[in-house]
């Protein structure tokens, strides 16, 4: 029999950057972090290839993410789960039923749930919530927060972009120059190869992902 | 005379440039030799950074550290809270040589490194030790005999490398001292060591005004103090915006002039309140500059 540490050596091949990294928890129960478009692909290469089984999948709500968990026995008592992010402001994910009918009613149960839509899903109806219920009601999603407390994340906003919690706005530049200060120091905020520094740290500390930091928006996630 | 870099943190050039006014004319007429410290971050804050991100919070402080080590200079902070993040870390790093090494590996990934050649030091130990109390009271031309003042020393000056009482003590006493050296009278008022708020305003604003803010204001005007002095301009919007906040909580109005050790230290010398920018001053600062006579 095909040993785990061999699967997962083939996944690695077939998937390359998808397959980001695995470790082994304890005896039998292996985890690997992979990206969330080739999860399906995925599951779909380990059922055909070799002599796997899927389980369930779980849905974790972190505030800022949904976590989904792929639990796929894969022979001899051994069991992989593939752990993939999906950003709740996207809330969707490849459906895995078409090929696997026995994902049909834990995606339908994770939709009502927590509200991540399964694309592709052969047969989407409600699951488990009452039919009159409102649309957009999903008992265990958590509402969109990080772990920045609410006061605090302007600061950590302007921390990260700027790498300094304040600006030298304008009128406050003006009356540096009537004092004969220079109108701004030379720190983060105006020296942009420092502020890239900065920008390294962030992310090299993985601190941008834990408070839930949009690169491109420049600003957290959440309100 | 004693070189060192500035860390002017970010309150006081973004907020208070009438503390960073002060500081530039103390030193120049002291003769001490300030140096920029360009590309500084954030040092950052030691309360919630810390808690939330404590790696992120020792690796920026440390590269601000590694900036100051290049200079081949001390690092002079004007802020408590500067000074607890650059003073903590560089201590850390200094005495654990694992965590420098995890530190130095992540500032590998911008091409620095900190080896730990250098100290950190609040403005009170540059003025007090590296300069003297004694020679300071050189260059008091205009002695602020007549002025109350109430001490705050604000938490963060009280950190330590060492766990004993004396080295705990001795920033807040050189604070003291400095005040001293203007000729004020420092008033007693009984709770100068308790917090003034400013963290707790981070999770409950009402608690820190009513329970710290509230408490500290009461007694320094039953002690009849003409103006609070500190050396944190976090303690220091504490003081002058709380005074106004605190009037949706409770009866009393307080208007006690607030100002940095810096500002207190300028007027001793002579320096005009003009240049200094005290008209910037949230509270009016007037009444202490009839009570001295400027």
């Amino acid at each position: 029999m095909i040993s785990v540490e061999e699967i997962i050596s083939k996944l690695k091949e077939q998937f390359g950057d998808k397959f980001i990294r695995y470790y082994k928890k304890r005896d039998k129960r292996y985890f690997a972090n992979v990206e969330k478009d080739a999860v399906k692909s995925m599951v779909k290469f380990l059922i055909d290839n070799f002599d796997a089984r899927f389980i369930t999948i779980s849905c974790v709500d972190n505030g800022t993410d949904f976590e989904m968990v792929y639990h796929i026995d894969v022979g001899g008592g051994n069991v992989l789960s593939l752990r993939t992010i999906v950003k709740k402001e996207e809330s969707s994910i490849d459906s895995i039923a078409e090929f696997l009918p026995a994902a049909q009613w834990i995606e339908r149960e994770i939709s009502d749930l927590f509200g991540v839509k399964f694309e592709g899903h052969p047969d989407p109806r409600r699951l488990l919530l009452p039919f009159e219920l409102p649309e957009g009601v999903h008992p265990l999603r958590k509402p969109m927060e990080g772990v920045i407390p609410k006061d605090q994340r302007p600061s950590v906003e302007m921390l990260i972009t700027k790498g300094q919690p304040l600006e030298i706005a304008p009128p406050l530049a003006r009356r540096r120059e009537e004092l004969k200060l220079s109108s701004q120091l030379p720190t983060t905020a105006v020296v942009e190869d420092a502020l890239k520094e900065v920008h390294e740290i962030v992310k090299e500390t993985g601190f941008d992902k834990e408070a839930g930091y949009d690169w491109e928006k420049k600003r957290l996630r959440y309100k | 005379m004693p070189e060192y870099v500035a860390f002017w943190g970010c309150y006081i050039p973004a907020r208070m440039p009438n503390i960073e006014a002060a500081s530039r004319k103390v030193f120049e007429v002291l003769g001490v030799s300030i140096e920029e410290l360009e590309g500084a971050s954030c040092c950052p804050e030691p309360v919630i950074s810390k808690l939330v991100a404590r790696k992120l919070w020792t690796a920026l402080a440390a590269r601000n550290i590694a900036l100051a080590e290049a200079k081949g200079k001390d690092i002079m902070t004007l802020c408590n809270g500067c000074y607890e993040t650059l003073f903590e870390v560089n201590h850390m790093l200094k005495e654990d040589a694992e965590l420098r090494n995890e530190v130095n590996q992540v500032l590998s990934g911008i091409g620095k490194k900190v080896e730990g050649k250098i100290e950190v030091k609040h403005v009170v130990e540059v003025l007090g030790e590296d300069i003297g109390i004694e020679k300071l009271k050189e260059y008091v031309k205009r002695p602020l005999r007549s002025l109350n003042v109430a001490v705050h020393y604000g938490c963060h000056l009280f950190r330590s490398a060492k766990p004993d009482d004396e080295d705990v003590w001795k920033k807040p006493r050189l604070l003291e001292e400095l005040i001293r050296v203007t000729e004020a009278n420092l008033v007693e008022y009984g709770v100068e060591r308790l917090c003034c708020g400013y963290p707790a305003r981070q999770a409950n604003v009402e608690f820190s005004l009513k329970n710290r803010l509230h408490v500290k204001l009461k007694n320094m005007r039953e002690s009849n103090a003409d103006c609070i002095v500190l050396a944190c301009p976090a303690c220091y919007i504490q003081f002058e915006l709380g005074q106004t906040e605190l009037r949706r909580y409770v009866k009393e109005t307080f208007r006690i002039p607030v100002l940095h050790i810096m500002e207190l230290l300028a007027l001793s010398f002579g320096i005009s309140p003009d240049e200094i920018g005290i008209k910037l001053h949230r509270i009016p600062v007037k009444n202490v500059l009839e009570k001295v006579k400027i």
